[in-house]
């Protein structure tokens, strides 16, 4: 073949330009320690990362859902297991109250139960993160409407109402929030109810069992007729049979309560382990995604390293084309 | 016989080698001229003359100045030219779009549509959170300004695009009333000597090969050494007679779609007909127009700014529909105030669409719950979320694979072009470089050229003077 001037030059110009492309691009991998750092380069690995950084985006998702939930769960159990605490209190008095001869210790009782009443409805209105536990989907004071003899707009509230003879104290725990479920996704396809509800804890919204324990204070604290019990009226046998009663009831009442901690602590275990499971597919996709979109060091250092022997060669090539011709030796 | 005549073959001598030495200095002085084809003399011996001692030779002719230009060669290069500027030119898009879509960096448009989206799972615990609200609707504003970016810079680009094209038009009408110009040239001057005229046929196919760039041509031959152009049937250079191209805007009433074509048209600016053009840069450039950069294209082939437009078409539909029945966190009453996250005047596209400016000025008014007066309800906001996993959502694919399958699209185009384009040069380069061993200048070659046609110009030289002391010597005889 007759070589030319420009045929000289037109391979080494096209190899210089297509070394130092080659060059570039391993030179960014090294410095970025991305394998993808073109979208035409290869485009099956960029597809492939974003397909790993939304699974990665999702999951961390969920993991941060599941562990709000355990949080959540945790208060809940928190508060749940003091709420219980006050109901076996308010149980263990009741059991007292069949023992004691004075009348007054019996009034101080009552007392005493009012007070652990107050503690338990606070409970029942605790929040986590500003938002209200145990009055279902109404989680804040905006939500709250309230009803006639209502003072506040906290979701249970001890109430003053017409004494009667029936409920000579006049005192009523009513609820002003709903029943209806709070529900976190853990994954693409399941998601669980991570609140305790009203009917749950008390049966129904009107929280008949909670206010057992207003009828037990009625009992310590008022006479068949209404009237305060004095230091000489003892329980007489109706009163101990409706004491047995009620101390039944609250029996029943912390059962109840019990019973929802014990769902609430397996759905803390579930969730603990399905946030262990989250760690470790986060771990997983975060490997793959690195194979696929993190620089192989090594064998990128190779490949720059042959492309810069390469292009050196290349260039003493293209150096030499221009030494010398028949015209240098022609004096 | 005389001593006349030798002093006409070393005239005749003197001249042929003198031409050869003008060629020799020709190629030398044009070694680095793209499209030069290196000249030579052809050269003749003279017819001999009789003698009474039979056929005495009459010295050198130069019957002409051959080039070396093979019309397979040029033809060949033409089409690969013209490939090679419609790759090259596809290229450079492709290679834009990585930049306007911001590939593949980690902060891409997916992450946005994924943090948008994420958002609402985050408001599906903790409904009542304004602050939660707040940054939702700073994602959604946050979605919308980075697809009107985009929408904007692809819009930009096609503008661009269509300065582009009115240039290389202009260019291009520029090379074929040169073609024509040299075809007059070349046939005025076809009585004279044919090297003469080489130069004239170096700078036409140079002319040729700078259009076929921008248009795919076919050549044909004319009379007196013209040549006809021709673009994909549609004649425009016939001897020293051509048409013009014109560039032509159509816009469909209906869907508003501008549409780019090209036409040939005559001097009165008179439409002649349509060029439909299949390679070249002009051809390139026409079809990122009229697709690849189009938001309205109905072609149905991969328009990158129509599925955009489609996508966020779908996305803003698809929230909209949710949060149309939603409730904020004031709405206390039935029936839900009908209050989208996105709006948009007239029709719908990434230009017309806004957040919903009241969400923007109240985060609680984002309508996330399903019923009145039930702030901790959010339905609305885990049906949002849950449009992240929806496979129905555009093509069968959810929102994020449906985007991964676009970019890479995007970047399969590319690496097939780019393959293609490392393809197409190399096989322009193995052209050239066939056509260069025919017609190109070898500075080695010339140097013993003009050693040779300098000795034999000196041998010449030399036969003149020793004619000339025979003649001195005749003449001085009778002394």
């Amino acid at each position: 073949m007759r070589v030319t001037q420009f045929s000289k030059y037109i391979p080494i110009q096209s190899s210089i330009q297509e070394i130092q492309s080659r060059k570039y691009l391993n030179e960014l991998r090294l410095a970025t320690g991305k394998q993808v750092v073109d979208i035409t380069e290869t485009p099956n690995l960029l597809v492939q990362k974003k397909r790993f950084e939304n699974q990665i985006s999702q999951q961390q998702q969920y993991k941060k859902n599941i562990e709000y939930s355990i949080n959540f769960l945790q208060h809940t159990s928190e508060t749940l297991g003091s709420i219980a605490d006050n109901v076996q209190k308010i149980r263990d008095i009741a059991v007292s109250a069949t023992q004691v001869g004075v009348a007054q210790d019996v009034s101080t009782l009552g007392k005493q139960i009012r007070y652990l009443l107050e503690d338990i409805v606070q409970n029942l209105n605790s929040d986590f993160d500003g938002q209200f536990v145990f009055s279902g989907n109404l989680l804040n004071t905006e939500s709250i409407t309230t009803p006639p003899g209502s003072t506040n707009k906290l979701p249970y509230e001890i109430i003053q109402e017409t004494p009667t003879v029936e409920n000579p104290s006049g005192l009523k725990v009513i609820f002003k929030g709903n029943t209806k479920k709070l529900v976190v996704n853990t994954s693409k396809i399941s998601s669980e109810i991570i609140n305790t509800t009203a009917d749950e804890l008390f049966g129904d919204e009107t929280l008949s069992s909670l206010n057992k324990i207003i009828d037990l204070y009625n009992l310590l604290t008022y006479n068949k007729d209404g009237t305060p019990r004095g230091e000489k009226d003892l329980f007489n046998p109706d009163d101990l049979s409706k004491l047995n009663n009620y101390q039944k009831e609250i029996g029943k009442l912390y059962d109840k309560i019990n019973a929802a901690n014990s769902r609430n602590g397996a759905l803390i275990n579930r969730f603990e382990a399905l946030k262990d499971q989250s760690a470790s597919i986060l771990t997983a996709l975060e490997g793959y995604k690195s194979s696929v979109s993190d620089a192989d060091y090594a064998a990128t250092t190779i490949q720059l390293n042959k492309d810069q022997t390469a292009l050196q060669f290349t260039l003493q090539v293209a150096a030499r084309l221009t030494q010398t011709t028949l015209f240098d030796f022609l004096r | 016989m005389g001593v006349s005549p030798s002093l006409e073959i070393a005239k005749r001598a003197l001249i042929a080698q003198r031409l050869g030495l003008d060629a020799t200095s020709g190629n030398i002085a044009n070694v680095n001229t793209p499209g030069y084809s290196r000249r030579a003399p052809t050269l003749s011996e003279g017819e001999p003359l009789p003698s009474r001692n039979g056929f005495v030779g009459n010295g050198v002719l130069v019957s002409k100045l051959r080039t070396f230009r093979e019309e397979f060669f040029d033809r060949q290069i033409r089409r690969s030219l013209s490939h090679l500027n419609t790759l090259e030119t596809d290229e450079t898009f492709i290679q834009r779009l990585a930049v306007i879509f911001g590939e593949p960096a980690e902060n891409s448009l997916n992450s946005i549509i994924s943090d948008f989206l994420n958002s609402f799972e985050d408001l599906s615990y903790k409904p009542t959170d304004v602050s939660l609200r707040q940054r939702t609707v700073n994602l959604a504003q946050s979605l919308v300004a980075r697809f009107k970016e985009i929408a904007g810079q692809l819009q930009d680009t096609r503008q661009q695009i269509l300065n582009d094209i009115n240039d290389n038009v202009n260019q291009a009408n520029k090379l074929i009333k040169e073609i024509a110009d040299l075809n007059f040239k070349i046939a005025s001057n076809k009585s004279k000597l044919e090297g003469d005229n080489q130069t004239l046929f170096d700078q036409r196919e140079a002319k040729i090969e700078e259009l076929s760039k921008l248009i795919e041509i076919n050549i044909t031959q004319g009379d007196f050494g013209t040549v006809n152009v021709f673009s994909n049937g549609i004649n425009l250079v016939t001897g020293s007679n051509y048409n013009q191209l014109k560039l032509k805007e159509t816009i469909d009433p209906t869907t508003t779609e501008r549409t780019l074509s090209l036409l040939k048209i005559d001097r009165n600016a008179k439409e002649l007909a349509t060029v439909n053009l299949q390679n070249g840069k002009i051809f390139s450039l026409i079809e990122h127009y009229n697709i690849t950069f189009d938001p309205k294209d109905s072609s149905g082939k991969f328009s990158v700014a129509t599925t955009l437009e489609q996508y966020f078409a779908t996305l803003v539909n698809k929230v909209n529909f949710f949060s149309a029945i939603g409730y904020g966190l004031d709405d206390l009453t039935s029936p839900p105030p009908g209050r989208q996250i996105f709006t948009f005047s007239g029709t719908l596209s990434i230009a017309t669409t806004n957040v919903n400016s009241e969400i923007v000025s109240d985060a609680r008014k984002l309508p996330i719950s399903g019923f009145p007066g039930e702030n901790g309800d959010a339905t609305i906001a885990r049906q949002i979320s849950a449009l992240a996993n929806d496979n129905t959502f555009l093509g069968g694919q959810t929102p994020d694979e449906f985007l991964t399958n676009f970019i890479g699209q995007i970047g399969n185009l590319g690496d097939q072009i780019s393959s293609l384009y490392t393809v197409a040069k190399t096989a322009n380069e193995q052209l050239l470089n066939q056509r260069e061993s025919l017609i190109g200048v070898n500075l080695d070659e010339e140097a013993i050229n003009l050693m040779k046609f300098q000795k034999a110009f000196e041998a010449a030289s030399r036969v003149v003077t020793t004619t000339n002391d025979i003649l001195s010597t005749l003449v001085n005889l009778g002394r």
